[in-house]
């Protein structure tokens, strides 16, 4: 198993991409990555519409502004509402983070995969719904776009571990 | 307006307006829709979203006359600038600021000197 956190480091969010498809098998694996990640209860609410039509990801394109490049596949990360009400498990408190872990995992599972991926919440959930023939107990929660880099990505700074982590009680360093 | 197939534009009353292009008004609906649904989800967004959102508007539109054929040289360039600035550029206020002052110099020129029509 490789190191993860380095592939962690290594993922960019992509929007500029190659304009060349993704093969059915990988983002097979990219969809089986999401079907892994953890839920609230075990509920396992994400239900993914996959797009890789070109006509259909530009009329996707027209409902989501968060869309900037031509990507070659849009997977809309939805819940099913019925796997909540059927089994009473949880409130809608729970679904945006049974999505984003669903979402990290393909985020990170496209990247292994040389894959490029952006996470888009930009989007009209109505009218995205509307398009893709979801039925009223589904609601897509965040889309997810796949294409090959049209090339690199720079990694934007991120917050020192110092500012961000406190052990034990909220102001107290971390020191080893 | 609806399209007949034969690319007669008919107003609601029946009678022929233009000679559309359904391919291009495809196209421009399609940007009109994303405008409309930017306007919409602006409203919960951070505020320089909006300027961004504009400058990718006016990209899409110029992209759709590009791919359709109705660009002319200054469609075209502000297509290619717009295009290659919002993924490599518009950082910050800054930027974006300096971006569209270059765009705007070129469009004051560009209006100034085309024959009316």
């Amino acid at each position: 198993m490789g190191d993860i956190l380095e592939l962690i480091k290594a993922r960019r969010s992509i929007r500029r991409y190659e304009d060349r498809p993704i093969a059915d098998e990988d983002l097979l694996k990219i969809v089986e990555a999401g079907r892994w990640a953890p839920s609230g209860s075990n509920r396992q609410p994400c239900v993914f519409v996959l797009v890789d039509d070109r006509d259909a990801i530009e009329t996707l394109s027209a409902f989501s502004p968060g869309v900037i490049g031509r990507a070659a596949a849009v997977v809309a990360v939805c819940v099913d509402d019925s796997r909540r009400l059927a089994n009473d498990r949880g409130s809608e408190s729970l679904d945006p983070m049974d999505v984003a872990m669903a979402a990290q995992n393909m985020l990170l599972e496209a990247a292994s995969l040389g894959i490029g991926s952006c996470p888009v919440l930009s989007f009209d959930g109505k009218s995205v719904a509307r398009v893709l023939g979801l039925p009223g107990h589904v609601r897509p929660l965040l889309l997810v776009t796949l294409g090959y880099a049209l090339g690199p990505a720079k990694a934007p700074a991120r917050r020192p571990l110092s500012e961000i982590l406190h052990r034990n009680r909220w102001g107290e360093a971390f020191t080893k | 307006m609806s399209n007949d197939g034969n690319h007669k534009g008919i107003a609601p009353g029946g009678a022929a307006v233009a000679t559309l292009d359904p391919k291009l008004t495809r196209e421009v609906y399609k940007t009109m829709t994303f405008i409309l649904t930017a306007a919409k989800t602006l409203v919960d967004e951070p505020k320089d979203y909006g300027p961004f959102r504009l400058v990718d508007a006016v990209g899409r539109l110029a992209q759709v006359l590009v791919r359709t054929g109705y660009a002319d040289d200054a469609v075209r360039a502000m297509a290619e600038e717009i295009e290659h600035e919002k993924y490599y550029g518009l950082k910050d206020e800054t930027e974006l600021l300096l971006f569209l002052d270059k765009l705007l110099e070129k469009a004051a020129e560009n209006l100034a000197s085309r024959p009316k029509a």
